[in-house]
């Protein structure tokens, strides 16, 4: 052993301190992205999301909601999950496609006559065969706005087409009509029939894509404050108080070398995964898959909130499995036995029993004191959870790696004895 | 085509068409505007099943509240399509070859400009359009007006396309208490166009239903009294009267606790509100003053005033400007006076003793009976009962008088819409 590579034994507890501390953030930090990943499918935030960006980018005042018709195209409303519950996400493909066609049937003039019968007859103009030209039309045919000089400028940007004047419209008709040929119904004419479409497609869905990465970036601004919700919601369902578990880790060996036994398992999953793409709860089930989960898996607190669950999810299997996800995740925590919950023996519960059954520990006599420091325990904890899984796991992966650099390896131990 | 069923009154707009603030139109006073706003917006996304579903289970459940639940459940279907062949399919149980129809409404300008649909006018009439080009025979929609989105020339040209030239809709739908009164001088060429064309015109009448939510319904209605009504006209005392005697003195007063406390300011009592507050857009005697131009318009009162007016029970909430009775006197009278003036039994349906007052009015009546038209108002009723139980409680009362119910369905109605059917 090299005397100056050795940490101090001050050192290397504080740092075992800091890393089962933050693992027991990492673990409630993603015990609370769960909650909000279950909330946001209860409250079908991403559908609801979508739908009021659609509508801002696709509302033109001065013609038609075009969001509601698309939304109204059998494309689009084939990806319902149910009668009533619109598309989470939409291809941008599809939403090319769909917008095409929408724009492509504003140029079509519902006309009806009455035949002798009394029979009212829809006077089907047809479908255009040139969806290019036919979204043009349906661009033409829109009142003057903002919205309308996007469309066109669509066209003019990516397409080849031309615009025959009032004048050459009309001497070409007029060509027409003395060959004995079909008039031009429309002064658009289509340059490239091969490519035009494809080009058009194109373009509305890059437009539509910059529109959903500004929209996904939000959508994480939206689900970023409904976590710091859920940081309360984790801290005071299972009464975390931060200051009494850095007292309790301070004196549990046990107890901090396990978290950081589990806190390692972590980091060397993260390592041994392919993907940088990180799914935080799978890595914490694996770093937590040898726990024993029999003895504390129902505890009282737990037990309530899975009895509320089981009634929220009865008629949803995708959220039934969220809550199977979270019920497996709080089980694999509670194994490790920490100091947090609601026990009568244990602040604040312990506050209310009688005296003369108070224990001696000072902690658990009331005063302003205690009651300053529980609370401070409590919003440590709760601004800790809010920061987020992703945060922690870096702090641990760095914390990890100083306690790595100073012990020394297993391996050359044991080649030296 | 001849002899078939024809619903006269029935809606189909969702509730996206409907104002972001509609529901203050419905719930308490006391309901805050941004909770109204907030329930709307939920009712629109349209996931409500499982709430429903789940208030239906609760045990306190009453049937006034499953009546408001299949309201709630129609109105907020993601398309007018299916709103529409809901009520088709109900009727065609009754009739293979029924005729729906359908009113829209102009709900553009019923509220503040922050609070507007998010579902236009223009958007509306383009899915109405599209149901019309699915069932051409069973559909005949209804196209709303509001002078303030449209006026005068524009206006007229614009129905005229649309129901003249290219026979989509088959009649005009007025809803004054959205905001307008019907003597409005930019309606003059609309009403003269269809006068000319005998296009059918249905004008709600009734107090309450829908009505402008706008938080300044007192400056509005000042406005609207000054900008539209020449001051030499011989009905202008009659309608200012009403404006002077029943508009809140104090409009301060009323922005501040008005729409809250509707019943509480003293002296002003029940005009403190909105909804009473536009009951001076839909009198029916502000139709005096259009049917003096325009004798031979084909207008029909619908509600036929409503039913507490029909029955004239003393209805604690009607404010008493003429005493109760009075606008269903009014519209008879009109309906007498004028060729073309006729009225609907819709909502009105919903209550038999109503059906009762009419069918006795009729009884021996002759120009009354052949003016008399049959609609449900569908799906807005369906907070009175399910459309099949009140069709088959009207068909029953009303055929006390043998044929009764038939007559007003079929050969009235379809006389109604003339060549637009």
């Amino acid at each position: 052993m090299i005397p100056g590579l050795q940490l101090s034994s001050s050192f290397s507890m504080l740092l075992e301190i800091l890393i089962s501390l933050g693992f027991v953030y990492f673990l409630f930090s993603v015990l609370g992205s769960m909650v909000v990943e279950q909330w946001s499918h209860i409250i079908r935030l991403r559908s609801r999301f979508l739908m009021q960006w659609l509508d801002k980018l696709l509302d033109d005042p001065a013609n038609k909601n075009f969001a509601y018709l698309v939304y109204n195209h059998p494309l689009i409303d084939a990806l319902k999950t149910d009668k009533n519950n619109p598309a989470k996400y939409i291809a941008s493909s599809s939403f090319a496609q769909a917008f095409i066609d929408v724009i492509g049937q504003q140029a079509i003039q519902y006309q009806f006559e009455k035949d002798e019968d009394g029979n009212w007859k829809y006077l089907d103009q047809g479908h255009q065969a040139d969806k290019v030209k036919s979204f043009y039309e349906g661009a033409q045919a829109l009142k003057p706005s903002a919205f309308k000089d996007l469309l066109l400028s669509f066209l003019s940007q990516n397409c080849q087409y031309q615009v025959l004047g009032a004048d050459e419209f009309r001497v070409q008709n007029q060509l027409l009509a003395n060959n004995g040929e079909p008039q031009l119904l429309s002064p658009f004419k289509n340059l490239d029939n091969a490519n035009n479409l494809s080009r058009l497609q194109v373009s509305i869905q890059n437009w539509y894509q910059n529109y959903m990465d500004r929209l996904t970036g939000h959508y994480k601004g939206k689900t970023g404050s409904l976590t710091k919700w859920a940081s309360i919601a984790v801290v005071l369902a299972f009464n975390i108080d931060s200051l009494h578990l850095l007292t309790v880790l301070r004196t549990n060996k046990d107890l901090r070398e396990s978290l950081v036994v589990g806190a390692e398992k972590l980091v060397d999953e993260k390592e041994k995964a392919l993907t940088d793409s990180v799914n935080y709860y799978s890595l914490a089930i694996k770093a937590l898959a040898n726990k024993d989960t029999s003895l504390k898996s129902s505890s009282n607190e737990t037990a309530f909130l899975n009895k509320l669950n089981r009634f929220i999810a009865k008629e949803d299997t995708v959220l039934r499995q969220h809550i199977k996800n979270q019920e497996k995740m709080v089980a694999l925590i509670e194994a490790y036995s920490l100091p947090i919950g609601w026990h009568e023996a244990e602040v604040p519960l312990v506050w209310f029993k009688k005296k003369g059954t108070l224990s001696v520990d000072e902690r658990k006599t009331w005063d302003c004191l205690s009651l300053l420091k529980y609370l401070l325990g409590i919003s440590i904890s709760i601004v800790a959870l809010s920061f987020g899984a992703p945060f922690w796991f870096d702090v641990l992966n760095k914390f990890i790696n100083v306690r790595r650099a100073g012990i020394k390896p297993k391996e050359s131990a044991e080649t030296n004895a | 085509m001849e002899n078939r069923l024809i619903n006269i009154h029935s809606h189909v707009f969702n509730s996206k068409c409907a104002a972001k603030d509609f529901l203050q139109t419905s719930l308490p006073a006391a309901v805050p505007e941004w909770l109204a706003i907030n329930i709307k917006s939920f009712l629109d996304r349209g996931d409500n099943e499982g709430l429903l579903n789940f208030l239906n289970r609760l045990p306190g459940s009453n049937a006034a509240l499953k009546k408001y639940m299949s309201l709630i459940r129609i109105g907020s279907e993601s398309t007018q399509l299916r709103v529409f062949i809901n009520l088709f399919q109900q009727w065609q149980k009754f009739d293979s070859n029924v005729a729906i129809v359908g009113l829209t409404m102009d709900m553009d300008s019923s509220t503040d400009v922050e609070n507007r649909p998010n579902t236009s006018l223009e958007t509306q009439l383009w899915e109405i359009m599209d149901i019309k080009a699915k069932y051409p025979n069973h559909f005949y929609p209804f196209i709303g007006v509001d002078p303030r989105t449209k006026s005068g020339k524009e206006l007229a040209d614009w129905v005229n396309i649309w129901v003249v030239k290219n026979k989509v809709f088959s009649g005009v739908k007025l809803y004054p208490a959205l905001g307008f009164f019907p003597f409005d001088s930019r309606l003059t060429e609309l009403y003269a166009l269809c006068e000319a064309e005998q296009i059918p015109i249905i004008t709600h009448t009734t107090r309450g239903g829908s009505f402008n939510t706008s938080k300044n319904i007192v400056d509005l209605v000042r406005r609207q009294i000054t900008y539209c009504l020449n001051p030499n006209h011989p009905n202008y005392s009659f309608i200012k009267g009403l404006l002077d005697k029943y508009a809140p003195r104090n409009t301060n007063l009323f922005k501040r606790f008005g729409r809250w406390w509707p019943n509480r300011l003293g002296g002003q009592t029940n005009w403190a509100s909105n909804e009473n507050i536009c009951n001076l857009f839909s009198h029916p005697a502000n139709h005096h003053i259009v049917l003096d131009m325009f004798p031979k318009l084909r207008l029909c009162f619908a509600h036929f005033g409503g039913s507490y007016e029909v029955y004239a029970k003393n209805y604690s909430k009607v404010p008493s400007e003429d005493g109760v009775g009075k606008w269903y006197s009014l519209i008879k009278e009109m309906m007498l006076k004028y060729d073309e003036v006729y009225a609907d039994l819709s909502y009105t349906h919903s209550e038999t003793e109503a059906l009762k007052v009419v069918a006795c009015d009729m009884r021996g009546n002759a120009a009354l009976e052949n003016k008399v038209l049959f609609g449900t108002d569908y799906y807005l009723v369906e907070s009175e009962g399910s459309e099949s139980h009140l069709l088959h409680a009207a068909i029953e009362e009303l055929n006390r008088t043998p044929g009764l119910f038939e007559k007003l369905s079929k050969i009235n109605n379809k006389n109604f819409l003339g060549k637009y059917i």
